[in-house]
């Protein structure tokens, strides 16, 4: 897994040698500040539902820059006819395509920590504990990875970048609508569509301060299924 | 597209015909139109696979085998299908056990044949016609789809293992639906089964939190079963409970049945969800345990749930009334006209003496001080001044008849210096009827408003030890000439007595322990004190103790967050601090960065 780490190098460069890469972050950032401001600081509310809130809102802006930072990824090479080169390189199929998710999953960390100071607001002048924080920042992250997972699929199918976001979109959408298919169909199927839930199910309980194992294994199984389909994908090259 | 082997219009079949299948199976149920669904859609799959069979039968080569390979694949989604059908259809009901793997093989034979398949499929249909196939190339798909069927089988298996041997770590601060300790206690001491049954929708936000709840709950001890359900799914299960939608909760032990409402909508849950483990307690102890009568004295002017009349400004009694009821007790009253005058009835499990404005007639006090002796249990919330030697003398006490002062711990309620009256302690005793408030100490102050001091007699009578439990604060004095201020010669400071448990004979097996709990005042078991939380401890752990249900003593788990409420400028600095300074940072932080680096790149030869 050496050469995953030096494309996952390679691709953060070019995050951060040119100014797009901060200018996402502080877009992100302020997106998530305004959201805080505007919808988890809404009305008098108690300081752990706030920080829940938060949370809420935080997902919905992981996954959506979850989405357009994977577009990129195998798409742009695709569009940009240096794919065959990095095919060519000594690499395997699954090293690319962990390299590359890996480059995404370290930009998704980093500015889904960098909201970290709006909580620590919330903790100056309410009653929220640091592991409650934590728990939320850890589902932040699950739901990052299985995001970006997805996207990478979707750009691993995709011949540009708008396509691959619309098929990653997708993908995603179809996992949250899960959440909402499962009270109006009737068991097993209504078993299946709640075990798929990406958001309802398995990050309410990370916002309200509470780990399980059954949504850890979830996004690291969705995350797991994804990138090996996305290499799958990438192999097929060979066989189409 | 080129022109391809032309079979991919068999794998469309396999792929339409299943989904019918799924829709009759699955959507329509019953009927003509599961039966059409299902027929044509296992008659496209039979007719898909017995064309390449004979495909098989006429090709030859590489093509032969790849053809072979896929009708296997074919075959093994048909096989899933077939036993599909059975599994939903009658005879399945003979075949209990079979049933089982059945359930486990269809999307395992359905997986297995339909990724490979379709992966196979995409690279075949890609082989021009005239072209030879390339056996290795469309085995490589194969091979990659039965990959991805095997990887979504262990993935929906490993997350079915998690799911069900989940483990649950709750790191907020103030837990919703948390168990108290006092509610641990009961599940602990459960001696049967009880079975809690929750009627919610499947992904349904307030069933989670219940089921979180009962969860945590369950690790206490093995009793306490956990049976969800649905209506819309057990309308039988739901008739035969009682229950006539989703969003209940339904206890039930030995015949015995409690249910309460919360609904299905969480925003709307979102109090009773606050309030559940109080309600979660209450309905445990209803079906666990047999239902006694607590009786509070009457007709010497009381403390009642109203008050006594206009004149009567004095705070009401109705949260001790409700805490007792919440123990799953009945409460009655008991005056002369009850037979207090000759006996306490014999179905009392304690008789509660709050705030009495006339001493009870010496028959009555006769009467209360031969039930403590046989065994029973009383609360004396008594106020000084108020004649009470007939009650207390035979437990070893007085109660002093001036008031109790404090010029250091006290609450300033009017500005005035009868203020000094209303006392705070925090010093508790390790008995078991203040448990909670010994481990809390000085966090948890207790307020007394014009108590007296309950003193222990120098010599107790046969039979009774009398623990002191609460104590005033060591520069409380007893304010004998009524100034409220402190008399250095006449009166002392020390730690007054303000509340005492009782333990009368015991000691043979055929007479039980006798308990009393005496407060030096009423109004510290009211409605007024008892909204301050030490105070609710005190009541709640002494009747517990009282009515020999100690083990129970703890606190109950109710959200005590704070709401975040911001003056206009802290809220404007927050916004704009959270807004633009954070992210300006990271922009200041990414320019200079890349200036840098662009400064070094500069600077090489």
């Amino acid at each position: 897994m050496r050469n995953a780490w030096l494309i996952a190098r390679r691709e953060l460069a070019a995050y951060t040698r040119s100014m797009s890469g901060y200018v996402i972050l502080a877009v992100t950032l302020m997106v998530d500040a305004l959201l805080f401001n505007t919808y988890a600081l809404e009305g008098v509310r108690k300081s752990g539902e706030v920080l829940g809130r938060f949370f809420y809102v935080c997902s919905g802006t992981t996954m959506v820059a979850s989405i357009f930072i994977a577009a990129r990824l195998l798409a742009e090479e695709r569009q940009a006819g240096t794919l065959p080169l990095l095919y060519s390189s000594p690499v395997r199929d699954v090293e690319i395509v962990v390299g590359k998710w890996l480059s995404g999953f370290l930009v998704v960390g980093a500015l889904t920590l960098l909201s970290f100071y709006m909580p620590m607001l919330v903790l100056l002048d309410g009653r929220i504990s640091l592991g409650h924080v934590a728990a939320g920042y850890l589902g932040l992250l699950l739901l990052g990875a299985a995001s970006l997972a997805l996207g990478t699929l979707g750009s691993a199918f995709a011949k540009n970048q708008t396509l691959a976001g619309i098929l990653s979109g997708c993908m995603l959408v179809g996992l949250l609508v899960a959440w909402i298919l499962a009270p109006v169909t009737e068991r097993p199927l209504s078993d299946v569509f709640t075990a798929l839930a990406l958001h309802g199910v398995h990050f309410t309980p990370f916002q309200a301060g509470v780990i399980h194992l059954r949504d850890v294994a979830y996004y690291v199984l969705v995350t797991w299924v994804a990138l090996f389909a996305a290499t799958r994908v990438v192999e097929a090259r060979r066989w189409r | 597209m080129s022109a391809g082997v032309r079979s991919h219009g068999l794998t469309v079949a396999v792929g339409v015909g299943s989904a019918l299948v799924f829709a009759g199976e699955r959507l329509v149920q019953v009927g003509n139109g599961r039966l059409g669904a299902t027929g044509l859609g296992l008659a496209l799959v039979g007719l898909a696979t017995a064309a390449r069979a004979l495909r098989v039968a006429r090709g030859a080569g590489d093509r032969r085998a790849v053809e072979a390979v896929l009708l296997g694949l074919q075959g093994t989604v048909l096989a899933g299908l077939l036993l599909g059908v059975w599994l939903t259809g009658a005879r399945a009901v003979d075949w209990p056990r079979w049933t089982v793997v059945a359930s486990a093989l269809v999307p395992l034979l359905v997986s297995v044949g339909g990724w490979p398949l379709l992966l196979g499929e995409l690279s075949y249909a890609s082989t021009p016609a005239e072209a030879e196939v390339e056996g290795g190339r469309v085995m490589d798909a194969v091979y990659s789809g039965l990959g991805l069927a095997f990887l979504l089988v262990f993935a929906f298996s490993a997350y079915f293992v998690a799911s069900e041997r989940d483990v649950r770590v709750d790191l907020s601060r103030f837990r919703v639906a948390k168990p108290g300790e006092a509610t641990r206690k009961v599940a602990q001491a459960l001696e049967e089964p009880v079975t809690v049954v929750t009627f919610f929708p499947p992904a349904n936000d307030v069933a989670q939190a219940v089921h979180d709840y009962v969860s945590a709950l369950q690790a206490e001890g093995p009793n306490l079963k956990l049976e969800k359900r649905d209506v819309a799914v057990d309308p039988a299960r739901a008739r035969e409970l009682g229950v006539s939608g989703n969003g209940a909760v339904l206890l039930s032990a030995g015949g015995r049945k409690e249910q309460f409402l919360l609904g299905t909508d969480l925003e709307r849950a979102r109090g009773d969800l606050r309030r559940l483990d109080e309600d979660f307690q209450k309905r445990l102890l209803a079906v666990s345990r047999p239902r006694k009568v607590v009786y509070v004295t009457a007709g010497h002017g009381e403390r009642g749930e109203d008050r006594g009349g206009t004149t009567d400004q004095r705070p009401t009694a109705r949260l001790l009334r409700k805490m007792v009821e919440a123990l799953n007790h009945a409460v009655k009253p008991l005056g002369t006209a009850e037979g207090l005058g000759s006996e306490v009835p014999a179905d009392a499990a304690a008789v509660l003496v709050v705030g009495p404005r006339q001493a009870l007639l010496p028959e009555e006090a006769g009467a209360l001080g031969r039930y403590v002796q046989r065994g029973g249990r009383v609360l004396y919330a008594l106020e000084p001044g108020v004649e009470a030697a007939g009650l207390l003398g035979p437990l070893g006490l007085t109660l002093t008849a001036h008031l109790l002062a404090n010029d250091v711990a006290y609450l300033q309620r009017t500005n005035q210096v009868s203020d000094r009256a209303g006392i705070a302690t925090s010093t508790y005793s390790s008995h078991p009827s203040v448990t909670t408030l010994s481990q809390l100490g000085r966090r948890a102050p207790m307020v007394l408003l014009e108590a007296g001091a309950v003193q222990p007699q120098k010599a107790l009578p046969a039979g009774v030890s009398v623990d002191v439990t609460v104590r005033a604060h060591p520069q409380t004095w007893l304010d004998a000439d009524g100034d409220y201020a402190f008399t250095k010669d006449a009166e002392e400071r020390k730690g007054w007595e303000l509340a005492a448990a009782v333990k009368v004979g015991g000691g043979g097996k055929d007479v039980p322990e006798g308990r009393a709990l005496v407060v030096g005042d009423a109004d510290a078991v009211s409605d007024l004190l008892l909204q301050n939380e030490p105070n609710l401890l005190f009541a709640s752990d002494g009747l517990k103790w009282l009515l020999g249900e100690e083990q129970l003593a703890g606190s109950v788990s109710n959200e005590e967050d704070v709401a975040l409420q911001h003056t206009r400028s802290k809220g404007v600095a927050w916004f704009y601090s959270t807004l633009f300074g954070a992210p300006g940072l990271v922009l200041l932080g990414g320019y200079l960065y890349v200036r840098r680096r662009g400064g070094r790149r500069e600077a090489r030869p």
